[in-house]
């Protein structure tokens, strides 16, 4: 002490600049330090604002019963010159935890009681990171205390991964004689919170915001006589929502984004609301058709209204309005059971339906109308005998009437109105499309089918007429022709939709899942450049990004006539994790419902079980149709009672069971050589790609003239650009197209001076007959097209 | 080249928020700026950079809670207080589940169409569509039509005043034999 007072000078600098390095106290140790919510004034807080307890590395040891937190310095912060110190409300926050580590140095010098904070050394993902406060200090621990909630955004998204254990101390363990074994579990290891929050861990939040639904828009009646497509969506939507919530239960990537504890209740939610929105779109076909029904009986009672003379029409006018108001009635009533009806339907759907095709829509509607038929004929029977007995002559006119009801529906065929928007279902992220509007032809023709099963006595309408819709869809998921269990996933396919009608094309998938062209199968007729929009559809929701735009041109067709279709399309955005090939997983409505290692019971009725990922125990029972991963097999064992069991199922395809057993869901051996799948005999052709033209999105400023125009990988490829006397890119010419691009080349200019130009590729096919394809220096310039067409 | 990348990507935030610049979002899409609640799964601001042409250049705003604005203090009568314009494209206003309420001390509902497809405004109802005022005026340049399937009521409980500069009537009667007269309307009654 004596040397200090002889020596010492009390300037920060000119007593030595001694450097630290410590870890942030526990928080509560020092939250106290600061107010934690708004104060009324500065005697409201306790402490001096932004201070933090450091235990440093040398000074203080990690045992805490030696040194408790409490008693550790506290430590001011310094700023960056960015920050402001608080003059002229210029001022940041610190941003530090507790479990960082810090730097800086002592202000008191040697006598280290002003420790002051000048950086954090951050995490990085590999670190060990305890999820909880270690009981010894100098161990990486979490920022959150145990009663936070950690941020959606650094939750993982997947298990696993790898961390580096604390090394390089003083025991063979690794670690300090004081930390010993108190150092905890690392947290990043097995799941939870990313530990740096960084932007390069997928991340729940982000996860959730990239599977926002597409939502129907609803148009006038005029443009969507039956709202067939946005009944088919609110399907889509509801199904791939239960399902999500179904799964999560045995996958944690969903079970993340997907926070409910009831998921029963959860389930009963959505199925409560599709229903209420399928209801409200079948309310629009019913008071259609109850229009129609009106206009038809009042047309056809009109006929009978001159046999009357005018003193008895009075009495004819209250029939005429009590059937009427009977008809209206009765569509009061069936309107009123709707919503219980589609709750029905809804519940069955989805336990039977995987993919909501187009038809499962249609069959819904066809179902529903069929019963509308035959119970609008037994009222109007009814109602009409009052004309009958006024007008003894009349009952040729009430046959005619209750036959041409029966055609109820064909006033539906209608043409649409010629301004009705090209598009009428959004996605927040994707965009525009456009709902189908349903084959009214093949609605009408399964209402009538469905109509002959439904020749139930009617009560009478103006009596309790509840139950008139009673009707539980289970004809309605089993139509010849409507596939509604899961497709196979595989590579995108490319719709079409404003105008024009039948393009058809393959996708080009390149190596890294990128969209890289397409195979035209059909340019399709009466397409206009102006309304035709393009965009990638993958069945299965893998692939993401692609962004692509047709190219409408004039051609000559088969007959020689002039057509304008869709000849070609242009890749504004290649995207990314598209299959250009079945991976083994399943699934429908841009959702993989299956993935390729899951096991898939389907029941007699046809309802199916969530899939199961491997090492789940699943019990089945006679009639159940069983498929486990391909190359895996499995005996069944007897379930309680020891009944059944002793069944083999061979993985692959589906396997009706006979007896009831249980077995545990295999895990499939991937590594296992496996076929070329699909090979050219199951639906797969081989093509090259080149380069045939090259799009400027952005003509970029003040390039010169001697600059070039850069491919990577370019394949042989070479181009030259032009400018303008701005150095704008005014044209680019492919003059080596070269051959057998696999991905998707980048493109930019080389300059000295140039900026911002912006090229896009566009590759074109060549066909590539077998034999060239025996050649080795041509394989590897082969991408492989799936034959799509036709498939979904 | 195919998946977006940026090795530029700056955070701050915190475990209740944060604010990204050139982050690529889960669907291959650079977002320019991100603003978003550590909180929630589905409470966020992005400017994107890429994407479909709604999307690049585009900002979508998703919140779980209520998106509000409430504008216009200080702004003078006859003045926006809040404007909102689709330059292009369609304005879509959809409360699927709700009501859409339009409150003002004056309301103005303008088509104006080039053509003769457009400069029209539909109204259509599953249920019931409901006008009530102190006076309605309905007037059209051409030709006005109340028509119902069922039934059509004109009440006057004070007074009731039809004019025509001539006044043609038709009930079902005359759809069979006709009087003697003719009209169109009768001839729309026996179609």
């Amino acid at each position: 002490m004596i040397e200090q007072g002889l020596f010492k000078r009390y300037f920060v600098g000119r007593d030595g600049f001694i450097w630290w390095i410590g870890q942030v106290a526990p928080e509560s140790s020092w939250k106290d330090n600061k107010a934690g919510a708004p104060v009324g004034t500065n005697s409201d807080i306790k402490g001096f604002g932004e201070r933090y307890r450091v235990r440093i590395m040398g000074y203080h040891t990690a045992n805490i019963d030696e040194i408790p937190d409490g008693e550790l310095p506290w430590a001011y912060v310094m700023y960056p010159v960015t920050a402001g110190g608080g003059g002229r409300s210029g001022s940041q926050s610190a941003n530090i935890s507790q479990g960082d580590f810090v730097f800086g140095f002592f202000m008191d010098g040697e006598d280290c009681q002003m420790p002051v904070i000048m950086g954090i050394l951050g995490n990085n993902e590999y670190a060990a990171v305890s999820k909880n406060i270690t009981k010894a200090r100098f161990v990486p621990f979490s920022g959150y205390t145990e009663n936070d909630n950690v941020s959606t955004t650094a939750l993982k998204t997947e298990q696993g991964g790898q961390v580096v254990e604390q090394t390089g101390a003083q025991t063979t363990e690794g670690k300090t004689e004081a930390q010993g074994d108190n150092t905890g579990e690392s947290n990043n290891k097995t799941v939870i919170e990313a530990v740096t929050a960084s932007t390069a861990i997928k991340d729940a939040a982000s996860e959730v915001a990239a599977e926002e639904q597409s939502q129907p828009i609803a148009e006038p009646e005029d443009c969507e006589p039956i709202p067939t497509g946005r009944i088919q969506k609110q399907i889509q939507n509801v199904i791939v929502e239960i399902q999500k919530l179904q799964k999560s239960q045995y996958k944690y990537s969903l079970a993340v984004k997907n926070n409910i504890g009831d998921i029963q209740e959860e389930i009963n939610n959505k199925i409560e609301k599709a229903q209420k929105f399928i209801a409200e779109n079948m309310k629009w076909i019913f008071t259609q058709i109850e229009k129609f029904v009106i206009n038809t009986v009042n047309k056809g009672m009109k006929k009978t209204y001159f046999l009357l003379f005018p003193n008895e029409r009075p009495q004819l006018k209250v029939a005429v309005d009590t059937i009427n108001d009977l008809i209206a009635c009765l569509f009061r009533k069936l309107i009123g059971g709707l919503l219980q009806q589609m709750g029905s339907f809804v519940k069955n759907a989805a336990k039977k339906v995987i993919n909501a095709a187009e038809c499962v829509a249609e069959n819904m509607i066809g179902a529903t109308l069929g019963k509308i038929i035959s119970q609008v004929q037994n009222t109007l029977n009814q109602a009409l005998s009052s004309i009958t007995s006024l007008v003894g002559q009349a009952q040729s006119i009430v046959n005619d009437i209750v036959g041409t009801i029966t055609d109820v529906l064909s006033f539906l065929s209608c043409e649409e109105e010629p301004k009705c928007s090209e598009v009428n279902e959004w996605n927040i992220l994707s965009g525009g499309n456009k709902l189908s509007k349903g084959d009214i032809e093949s609605i009408i023709g399964k209402s009538k089918n469905f109509a002959k099963g439904f020749e139930t006595a009617l009560e009478n309408a103006q009596g309790g007429a509840e139950g008139l819709l009673d009707n539980d869809f289970s004809d309605a998921f089993n139509v010849d022709g409507c596939s509604i269990g899961p497709l196979l996933c595989g590579p995108p396919i490319a719709e079409f939709f404003g105008s024009g009608t039948d393009a058809v094309g393959n996708l080009i998938i390149g190596t890294a899942g990128e969209v890289l062209g397409i195979d035209m199968k059909s340019f399709g007729i009466g397409y206009d450049s102006e309304k035709t929009f393009a965009k990638v559809k993958d069945q299965c929701g893998k692939g993401k990004g692609a962004v692509i735009r047709p190219i409408v041109e004039d051609y000559t067709d088969d007959d020689g006539n002039i057509q304008s279709g869709v000849v070609d399309i242009e890749v504004v955005y290649p995207g990314t994790g598209y299959l250009s090939a079945p991976d083994g997983s399943k699934g429908g409505n841009e959702y993989t419902w299956a993935d390729p290692d899951d096991s898939i019971v389907k029941k007699p009725n046809g309802d199916y079980d969530v899939p199961k990922p491997p090492g789940n125990i699943i019990v089945v029972g006679p009639g159940d149709e069983v498929t486990i991963p391909p190359g895996t097999i499995v005996v069944t064992e007897p379930i309680e009672g020891d009944q059944g069991g002793g069944e083999e199922i061979i993985g692959g395809n589906p396997v009706t069971v006979e007896r009831p057993g249980k077995f545990t869901s295999p895990l499939p051996d991937f590594n296992r050589v496996s076929g070329d799948y699909p090979s050219e005999s199951n639906g797969s052709y081989p093509v090259i790609l080149y380069l045939c033209e090259i799009f400027i999105d952005n003509t970029g400023i003040n390039y010169s003239f001697e600059d070039k125009v850069v491919i990577e990988p370019d394949i042989g490829a070479k181009a030259e650009a032009k400018f303008d006397q701005q150095g704008r890119v005014i044209s680019v010419k492919v003059t080596e197209q070269g051959e057998g691009f696999t991905e998707y080349p980048r493109l930019y200019i080389r300059s000295e001076t140039g900026y911002n130009a912006q090229l896009r590729p566009k590759l074109c096919i060549d066909r590539v007959g077998s034999d060239e394809l025996k050649q080795p220096t041509s394989q590897d310039k082969v991408v492989r097209v799936i034959d799509c067409v036709g498939k979904f | 080249m195919a998946e977006l990348k940026n090795y530029h990507t700056i955070r701050y935030g915190t475990a209740e928020g944060e604010l990204q610049f050139g982050h690529i979002t889960q669907d291959n899409v650079l977002s320019a700026v991100m603003l978003r609640n550590g909180g929630s799964l589905k409470h966020y601001i992005t400017l994107d950079a890429t994407g479909e042409k709604h999307r690049k250049h585009g900002t979508i705003c998703r919140s779980p809670g209520s998106f509000q604005v409430r504008a216009g203090d200080n702004v003078d009568e006859d003045h926006p207080g809040v404007y909102i314009e689709a330059v292009s494209g369609d304005l879509v206003l959809r409360a699927p589940s709700g009501r859409v309420r339009i409150e003002g001390v004056n309301i103005d509902l303008v088509a104006s169409g080039a053509d003769g497809q457009n400069g029209v405004v539909n109204i259509n109802s599953n249920e019931k569509v409901i006008i009530k005022s102190q006076t309605i005026d309905v007037s059209s340049k051409v030709s006005t039509k109340i028509f119902s399937e069922k039934t059509v009521e004109t009440i006057g409980r004070g007074i009731l005043n039809m004019y025509g500069g001539l006044v043609d009537v038709a009930d079902g009667a005359t759809s069979v034999k006709g009087s003697k007269g003719g009209s169109l309307n009768e001839e729309q009654q026996k179609a």
